[in-house]
């Protein structure tokens, strides 16, 4: 159904604006972004407060709406959808993760991770689906280091479980695209160190996309591409990174230099040291894998 | 799936629902507690409103009554759909009269209904027999006197006329047809048994109940004077007291006094007449049916043909009033209950907005998350209802264990026996009422929820998520 090419970005995003109105006050919080998103991807998006870098992320996920512009998953746009189709989208080819990790309060660990599950199954169908759905959360949390907090409540967690039971939540459907707002902002030094760490694998190992909005600068270092948004655009000037160019546009996949090429598996592994294993939990996180879609 | 884990969830963890819970548990408890007891009176008061009356009373219009009741009775019988219909029949002669006596040498006399029976039919038609005190006359019910009575009545005999004069200006000359006032066969009465009893409150016995006082025992004579048929001259006679006629209605107790029928007529000059027909009926609910068919037949008669009902017509309509008003006064209570949903739903869905915020995050839809609202409200609803009912049918059942506690405990008497004659309250279940007041609560119980959830719904996402 969806044309998936090399070539075709996973997620694209073409003059989109945003305007939020307080009453009588407009503020444009975006005034006109361009952005592509190749698949496979780990993309940092920074900038200043209020340069609407949350506001971007919130809009390629369909959790927001443009005011103009358009939204585009694997080349069919998605910003005109209807509400129906919004909210599948969300459920199975978006992951959320927030800075404040968001879990219900109600549930234990493992019914947080598979919440997405339970809104995309009737209560009818569920008991069909439950074994291998509990199956596939149990796997995702050993996999962010959470197998032994399977039936603990959020209140017995701590900042960094949280998060990364947050983010087995958002893998659970096995979405296209992980989107990250400030995931390590109310974490510790340690705790967040971790978090990026998790992302990171996941990224190599699994060749999860993901687009992270970020204050941290280093951890924007360590990603793809940096993405800079200043007063609503992004800023195609020359970054305060380093030697790291502030790229605007979709890069092909032969581009080489100091860059990280999107053939990255070899390469990120020796630049994160990690052993150099196939993609773990294929069956976790094979991308289009769930018949679902 | 999600709507119903976290529905239930929801109801396991936020005890600050479970106030919803209970205000719904006691409007469905008192109400039904409400409505067993009302049923219950209710039930018993149409018992005996209906006690003395037959299914269905042919009635003259006056005090002259109509003659050949017989002849009517048959045409009655040969009638093929009342022949089905009607059981039994059984004619009287009913007029208004005074009633003389001594109590510890006073004279005392009080107005009553004086009705001619014949006692075999009259207890086919039901509503006389099983009311009689002497349990020997329940199953032969006649004007005989017993041992106790004829000594009584032997010794009290007096060889000169009574002591007071009946009604009538003594100057005039005696009443034209006033019978003989010496020895003949003295006629039986049965008395209502407030006639001849009254309730002494200071007196108690030992288990406090209170102890009636008799002012007239068998055997005893009385004086009843009454008018004529035709000519509505005064005329009286003297009976003998014989039993008492209990129904616990006042109205029949405090009035009423039977008579033999035949001679009720020869001293009103009214052989072969009487007032009413009295007619039992096999199955009540043909009564309409019947009252047509009757009304046909007699259509050239001046008789009037009405059901027990319609006589008691306004009585029966209080009471039918007064249950409906009280039912709408006790469903405030369970108003009140919703309006405490609407609180504490509001307060809850303010609590979970940032989860709300998460959910649609996930992919829940407005009308999802709508869906968890309104189906907790009808969860706490269906509880609420279900333990209510469940308290009230325990309360309903038990209320009289109930009522001796909280008299004991209180040192009030919650339920004074002497101001009803029942010794227990009387309570019927009436699951109708049960079903709609179940119904009812639930209803309100959704309804209130509707407009918190509809927040709930439209909460915006980025919004939610952002909330402090």
């Amino acid at each position: 159904m969806i044309a998936e090419s090399a070539t075709t970005p996973v997620l694209e995003a073409r003059q989109v604006r945003k305007t939020y109105r307080r009453g009588a006050i407009a503020t444009e919080v975006l005034k006109g972004v361009d952005l592509t998103v190749a698949r496979g991807e780990f993309l940092s998006v920074v900038g200043a407060s209020g340069s609407g870098k949350s506001t971007l992320l919130h809009l390629l996920g369909t959790l927001d709406q443009a005011d103009g512009g358009e939204v585009r998953l694997d080349g069919e746009r998605i910003d005109n959808a209807g509400a129906r189709r919004r909210d599948r989208l969300r459920n199975q080819a978006f992951g959320f993760i927030f800075q404040f990790y968001h879990l219900l309060p109600e549930l234990s660990a493992l019914e947080n991770v598979l919440t997405p599950l339970y809104i995309a199954s009737s209560a009818w169908a569920w008991p069909f689906r439950r074994a291998d759905a509990v199956r596939r959360a149990r796997a995702l949390l050993e996999r962010v280091g959470l197998g032994h907090r399977l039936d603990h409540k959020p209140r017995e967690l701590s900042g960094g479980e949280m998060q990364r039971a947050a983010i087995a939540r958002a893998l659970i459907s096995g979405p296209r695209v992980l989107l990250a707002d400030e995931p390590t902002g109310n974490l510790d030094e340690d705790a967040g160190a971790e978090i990026a760490r998790l992302l990171r694998a996941l990224n190599a190992e699994e060749g999860l996309t993901i687009i992270m909005v970020t204050h941290n600068l280093d951890m924007a270092r360590s990603t793809d591409r940096v993405v800079r948004l200043t007063h609503g655009r992004v800023d195609l000037s020359p970054t305060v990174l380093g030697n790291r160019p502030a790229p605007g546009g979709y890069h092909s996949p032969n581009d080489g230099g100091d860059r990280l090429s999107l053939d990255r598996r070899p390469a990120s592994m020796a630049v994160l040291g990690a052993g150099a294993s196939p993609p773990a939990h294929p069956e976790v996180f094979g991308v289009g894998h769930f018949p679902q879609r | 799936m999600y709507k119903l884990v976290l529905c239930w969830r929801y109801l396991k963890t936020r005890y600050l629902a479970l106030v919803c819970v209970v205000s719904v548990m006691l409007g469905v408890a008192t109400l039904i507690v409400v409505n067993s007891v009302m049923g219950g009176f209710s039930a018993k008061l149409r018992d005996r409103l209906h006690g003395l009356l037959s299914d269905i009373v042919l009635e003259a219009y006056d005090f002259d009554g109509f003659a050949d009741p017989e002849g009517k009775m048959r045409r009655i019988m040969d009638d093929p759909l009342l022949a089905r219909e009607v059981v039994a029949m059984s004619p009287t002669l009913e007029i208004f009269a005074m009633l003389q006596f001594q109590f510890r040498d006073t004279p005392v006399t009080k107005p009553v209904r004086l009705v001619g029976i014949d006692p075999p039919t009259r207890s086919a038609v039901g509503g006389f027999s099983e009311y009689l005190t002497d349990p020997a006359r329940r199953d032969k019910p006649g004007f005989w006197m017993d041992e106790a009575a004829r000594d009584r009545f032997e010794r009290q005999k007096r060889p000169e006329p009574l002591v007071f004069t009946p009604l009538g200006n003594p100057d005039e000359p005696p009443p034209p047809e006033a019978p003989k006032p010496t020895p003949k066969t003295t006629q039986g009465a049965i008395l209502g048994y407030a006639i001849a009893h009254f309730r002494d409150r200071q007196a108690k016995a030992e288990d406090g109940a209170t102890r009636d006082r008799r002012t007239l025992q068998p055997g005893d004579e009385v004086v009843l004077t009454t008018v004529s048929g035709a000519k509505l001259a005064p005329v009286y006679d003297r009976f003998a007291v014989v039993d008492y006629f209990r129904s616990e209605m006042s109205e029949y107790d405090s009035q009423f006094i039977f008579v033999p029928l035949e001679h009720l007529q020869k001293l009103r000059s009214m052989e072969g007449r009487v007032t009413s027909i009295q007619v039992r009926l096999r199955d009540y609910d043909r009564a309409p049916a019947v009252v047509a068919r009757l009304k046909e037949i007699f259509v050239r008669d001046s008789l009037d043909v009405q059901t027990w009902e319609e006589k008691q017509g306004a009585v029966l309509a209080a009471i039918r009033v007064e249950k409906g008003i009280l039912n709408i006064l006790l469903f405030l209570i369970i108003a009140v209950a919703g309006f405490g949903i609407l609180a504490i739903f509001s307060m809850i869905v303010v609590e979970k907005t940032r989860d709300i915020g998460i959910l649609k995050s996930l992919g829940a839809s407005n009308w999802g998350v709508l869906q968890i609202f309104i189906a907790y409200g009808l969860l706490l609803g269906l509880v609420g209802a279900a333990l209510g009912t469940l308290m009230g049918l325990a309360i309903t059942v038990n209320i009289n264990e109930i009522e001796h506690f909280l008299a004991r405990a209180t040192g009030q008497d919650i339920f004074p026996r002497d101001v009803y004659y029942f010794d227990r309250i009387p309570t019927e279940i009436q699951p109708l009422a049960i079903g709609l007041v179940n119904l009812g609560s639930v209803g309100i119980a959704v309804l209130f929820s509707i407009l918190p959830a509809l927040r709930a719904a439209m909460l915006h996402p980025v919004r939610a998520l952002r909330f402090e």
